[in-house]
């Protein structure tokens, strides 16, 4: 279907062809204005209000759009790309036009296609060991985030950092989140301080040297009174050791830690529980039940990677494998865990609070006597607390880490109670090398500041000027210490405001260490040399010391020295950092006991009054120190699939209530502080709350990540951290541009995308995905079938196993170098993830039950997209894969016109940056940088295949099941996508074919997808609905 | 002669070695599977033994690339012979080519002309 590319003419609603009314719907529509981009129809109140009254009746729905069936929606299902894509629609057109024709026309030049331009060839002339260029290297190492860390392989190509993948060997399993895979483009950022400077002029490194040589010296009459060093949650035993040593030289100094998603509740409630510091450690191996109290530990948290990985798991059903866990959970925001719940009831935070309470009390664990508030999770007080009592021992109860101590402590007495100490959960020592309590740390440090005592402020990483509580001022108060110094990455809201700015080396450039959730240590190890001469924390912590200038590598690896017990450290210290773990560090199980009477001398929760806001760490910038990551910030946001913002995310029923629908712009006020957000209705958000996410709104964050969103810190007091009651709403404009990617890329809700059954329905007939499924003859073609003799690659992806978290769109993103192409562009449908995750809601809009389905190109073997290119720049390989030549293609679209699953990708613009030098370190050398007018899509990382083909035709040997994994294999916590060979039997993915819940997306439509999918399983209580 | 080889020793300044046989951008070739595979350099490369000075023998075009990758027997030789220079086939180039191309488990021109063999 190809369109007249004109606006007008769609106005006019003359001379244009359009396929509407070849498919049935029931409702008539007109099409005067469902062109114009930024008017898409929208969803009004009398909408919303009458999607809340009517039963539904459609199976599945991709958003409230897609319910009211608006125009809007329509014609995004009914498009390849929304219809202004592929339409200049920025003011002065005509001139833009002429001015990037006339660039173009001077890069097309005149030296077109006859000869290359000459390259050379430069050997090495000491050629670093094992290194073959054009062969990628992988070293061990691990990024520390927060009280935890994940354990890395990074491959390395001719000496620079490429792409990160997981260290199976790590308790992360092998797996990373889509911080530690967008942490490379972070490396590479064009806005990472290139010089060291003192109040905006550009310094030596000596000269800061001298100048803290020099407060040092005058810190020694005072024993260290006025130094103060600030850091984030520091798990690195060199790095506490080093600290340690300063405040023996310097008694009188002082160490705070500061990070706003750090560990505040989780220790809170330890110290309440057990009287002191202590480390929970889950393991869902053997859990039967669980019970999240809005933990979000399927991806987010420490150790969401192997607690994803253990769930997953007990979750999947192949194998013969039918016994699956059930997981209930509540919480006032939809998450990927409660994508994956069994029972999910969406309540305000508040109300989780009241409902653990309930249970805590019904379970007989030791609540003081008290007993919740009435809350809606009430009715599954009953049949939950039968569940759990009759799985002892194998069963779980966990709180999010952004719930209260109490209900921290809470958790740890229920898990008392059941008996699962030691079985489902352990406790350890703490893995942060020195837990404190970090608010009080931070108003010790202020009163200090207002006391005039702190000379010498070191702040080593963070942002404290931009995400401490509102309420300390701090911006004003550091202004109070004498002199200021800060390491970071990029100059931001703390450099400004500091006398030295120095330059930290990124995580990938430096020796250091840090501890895994269950205690692990990494030694880690730099990938290549500062690329701007930057320092670590520990190089700039020993300037305090008498021995100023040793290097990362020369402090790790003495203190290691001390620590090592035994003969020959030096091997032992090459093992460790081969192996990427610490062998025997993981800290062992501590017996602690839940102090009795521990909730009795705690106060009421205050009565419910008004709105709750509820503050989350985003799940994209996490706390804000990712806002200039192009890869994040693009990234479509588990459930709400917002990108490049942030928005106050309200139920359908209080956007109503409060009189507001998605894209009105709304001011909060909350205890006088105020903030502005647009809104975004959720379906599945509890009602009576209001979640905005942290880390938007930052003013010195570099090109990407400026004023990016907006600043929820500046409503954040310490004491609601996390949510509080009192929040006032107040609409102030309406249109705000949210770009939602839910509904592009839409694929007809009628027909069955996603396949899910209960776990009882599908061991009584196996046969229940099959029965209904429209799958045509295998004859049924004009064109003689493809044989596959030798390998023939195929993927499953199990939906069952599927969270949502989304790693591997960020995993595809690094590894196959697409490009990011800004918030307008996505806006216009334009965004390049070669996979996305789909999201399909089931049910009530009130709490629906939440589908995530991966769509990568399904390499049909009856491509519709290869029959149509003019130029044969699609293919269809001997193995199997649908091809993708770059250098063919001249951009006619009809094959992305052509293909239902809507995965193709076209370079309206020149997205890719062929000019930032940083940048292209990071490109992935074996896969093309694509220009302007080609069209791409997921190639199955043909790159990956190619590799492992040759390697083993040299080796003379098969390629073994599992030696190719694809970036978005490789990464899942999960393990849903299992790639491989469908020709042998005996491959991982031949078997989950096999599966009866196998099934193909849209398979009636005779593609033959060589992606197919394992249907969604669950697991209900028989005793509860819904 | 040997002067700018012993200069990038002393400095550590690689030798800028003019590139003679390039291939575009967009091609993704693999050397190694080649010289594996039983094709002698001087079947790319020309006689490189005769020539004071390297220059291009053969187009390089994925014409020519793929003369070679429709018919390996063609230009396919015993490992052992890959590095000779002058070489020539004991039995007919036919008849040893199709050998070989079975032993060393060359694939068949459907797999060697598959678009993603070389462009990705």
């Amino acid at each position: 279907m190809i369109e007249p590319n004109n606006s007008l003419n769609a106005a006019a609603g003359a001379g244009h062809d359009h396929q509407h009314d070849r498919h049935d719907h029931d409702h008539d529509h007109d099409h005067e204005d469902s062109g114009t981009p930024h008017e898409a129809r929208k969803l009004d109140l009398p909408g919303v209000r009458a999607l809340l009254e009517k039963s539904h009746g459609r199976e599945y729905w991709r958003s409230l759009e897609d319910l009211a069936q608006t125009d809007s929606f329509q014609e995004l299902m009914h498009r390849e790309f929304p219809r202004y894509a592929s339409e200049w629609e920025d003011g002065d057109s005509r001139r833009n036009f002429i001015k990037l024709m006339g660039a173009s026309l001077a890069l097309a030049g005149l030296t077109a296609c006859t000869r290359q331009p000459t390259e050379e060839i430069t050997p090495y002339v000491r050629q670093p060991e094992e290194l073959v260029p054009g062969r990628a290297l992988f070293f061990a190492t691990a990024m520390p985030m927060g009280a935890s860390s994940t354990g890395l392989l990074v491959e390395s190509h001719e000496g620079r950092p490429t792409k990160v993948e997981g260290n199976p060997d790590h308790p992360s399993q092998g797996a990373c989140d889509v911080y530690a895979q967008a942490s490379v483009l972070g490396l590479y950022d064009p806005d990472r301080s290139q010089a060291l400077t003192l109040e905006g002029e550009i310094r030596s490194w000596g000269a800061f040297l001298g100048a803290v040589q020099q407060g040092i010296t005058q810190q020694k009459a005072k024993r260290g009174a006025g130094l103060r060093i600030l850091t984030e949650t520091v798990t690195s035993p060199t790095m506490a050791n080093q600290i340690k040593e300063i405040q023996a030289a310097y008694p009188g100094a002082k160490w705070h830690q500061w990070e706003p998603a750090g560990p505040h509740s989780s220790g809170g409630g330890a110290r309440l529980a057990f009287g002191q510091a202590v480390n929970t450690v889950y393991d869902f191996s053997g859990a039967d039940v669980i019970v999240s109290l809005d933990a979000d530990f399927l991806s987010s948290g420490p150790g969401s990677l192997r607690y994803t990985r253990q769930f997953s798991a007990r979750r999947r059903v192949r194998g013969g494998q039918t016994a699956m866990n059930r997981l209930y959970v509540v919480e006032p925001m939809p998450t990927p865990t409660g994508t994956k719940a069994d029972h999910r009831l969406p309540l305000r935070a508040a109300d989780v609070e009241q409902f653990a309470w309930s249970l805590a009390a019904a379970l007989g664990a030791d609540t003081g006597g008290r007993k919740g508030t009435a809350t809606a999770a009430d009715k599954w007080i009953a049949p939950l607390v039968r569940d759990l009592q009759e799985h002892k021992g194998a069963s779980l109860i966990l709180a999010g880490e952004q719930q209260s101590p109490a209900v921290h402590a809470l958790a740890h007495s229920m898990n008392a109670a059941l008996g699962n100490a030691g079985k489902t959960v352990m406790y350890t020592d703490p893995v942060e090398a020195h837990p404190v309590d970090q608010v009080a740390s931070l108003y010790d440090l202020v009163s200090d500041l207002d006391a005039g005592t702190v000379d010498l402020l070191i702040i080593v990483g963070g942002n404290p000027a931009y995400n401490v509580p509102v309420e300390l001022g701090f911006r004003d108060r550091l202004k109070k210490a004498a002199l200021r110094v800060h390491l970071s990455l990029q100059e931001d809201e703390t450099s400004e405001l500091c006398h030295w700015h120095l330059p930290m080396a990124h995580y990938l450039e430096t020796w250091s260490d840090c501890r895994a959730h269950d205690g692990t240590v990494t030694i880690m190890q730099p990938l290549i040399a500062p690329l701007y001469g930057g320092k670590s924390g520990h190089e700039v912590l020993t300037m305090l010391t008498g021995q100023p200038e040793r290097s990362s590598y020369d402090i790790v690896k003495s203190y290691w020295a001390t620590q090592h017990t035994g003969a020959d450290f030096e091997a032992w210290w090459r093992k460790a950092i081969h192996d990427g773990v610490v062998a025997d560090t993981a800290l062992p199980a501590k017996n602690v006991a839940v102090r009795a009477g521990w909730a009795t001398p705690l106060p009421q929760p205050p009565a419910a009054k008004g709105l709750e806001v509820v503050f989350r760490p985003d799940p994209a910038v996490f706390d804000g120190r990712f806002a200039n990551n192009g890869w994040l910030q693009e990234w479509p946001r588990p459930i709400t699939q917002l990108t490049w913002d942030n928005a106050a995310i309200f139920s359908p029923k209080s956007a109503q209530d409060n009189g507001v629908v998605t894209g009105d712009l709304v001011e909060m006020a909350y205890r006088g502080y105020k903030m502005r957000a647009p809104v975004f209705i959720q379906p599945g958000h509890a009602d009576g709350a209001v979640t905005v996410h942290l880390g938007y709104g930052r003013t010195r964050a570099g090109h990407v990540g400026t004023r990016i969103g907006f600043n929820a810190y500046g409503m954040r007091t310490s004491s609601a951290l996390w949510q509080d009651f009192g929040l006032e709403v107040r609409k102030v404009g309406s249109d705000y541009m949210l770009v939602s990617v839910q509904d592009f890329h839409a694929l007809d809700t009628e027909r069955h995308t996603i396949e899910k059954a209960d776990i009882a329905e599908y061991r009584k007939n196996p046969n229940v995905f099959q029965e209904d499924f429209e799958q045509p003859a295998p004859g049924l073609t004009l064109y003689p079938g493809f044989k596959y003799d030798k390998y023939a690659w195929g993927m499953a992806i199990d939906l069952n196993a599927c969270t949502g978290c989304g790693a591997c769109v960020v995993a595809c993103q690094a590894e196959n170098n697409i490009a990011v192409v800004g918030k307008e562009e996505v806006h216009h449908g334009r965004h390049m993830h070669w996979l996305r995750v789909d999201s399909y809601y089931h049910g009530d809009i009130r709490n629906p039950e939440i589908y995530n389905q991966p769509v990568p190109c399904m390499q049909c073997e009856n491509a519709p997209c290869e029959l149509v290119c003019p130029v044969q720049a699609t293919s269809h390989s001997s193995e199997g894969l649908n091809d993708m030549v770059y250098n063919r293609c001249v951009g006619t679209r009809y094959c992305s016109n052509n293909c239902p699953y809507k995965v193709r990708r076209f370079n309206f613009f020149l997205f890719s940056d062929f000019t930032t030098p940083s940048l292209k370190l990071q490109r992935n050398p074996d896969v093309s940088v694509r220009s302007r007018g080609v069209m791409e899509k997921c190639t199955y990382c043909v790159q990956r295949i190619n590799r492992a083909k040759i390697d083993s035709e040299k080796e003379d040997r098969k390629v073994r099941d599992g030696e190719i994994q694809t970036a978005c294999q490789a990464t899942c916590p999960a393990e849903a996508i299992i790639f491989g060979n469908i020709n042998d039997p005996n491959s991982q993915v031949a078997k989950m074919k096999a599966e009866k819940s196998n099934y193909g997306l849209l398979a009636d439509l005779n593609t033959r997808p060589r992606t197919t999918y394992l249907a969604a399983l669950r697991n209900p209580n028989p005793e509860m609905e819904g | 002669m040997l002067e700018p080889v012993r200069e990038s020793y002393r400095s550590g300044e690689s030798i800028r070695w003019t590139r003679v046989h390039d291939l575009p951008d967009y091609v993704y070739f693999n050397h190694s599977i080649h010289v594996n595979k039983g094709v002698g350099c001087e079947t790319c490369h020309g006689r490189v033994d005769k020539m004071p000075l390297i220059y291009q023998q053969n187009s390089l075009q994925m014409e020519w690339c793929l003369d070679c990758h429709r018919h390996p027997e063609k230009h396919v030789r015993p490992r052992s012979e890959v590095f000779t220079m002058g070489y020539q086939p004991a039995e007919d180039q036919e008849a040893l080519g199709r050998r070989l191309v079975t032993e060393y488990k060359i694939q068949d021109a459907r797999a060697l002309t598959s678009c993603s063999t070389c462009h990705r």
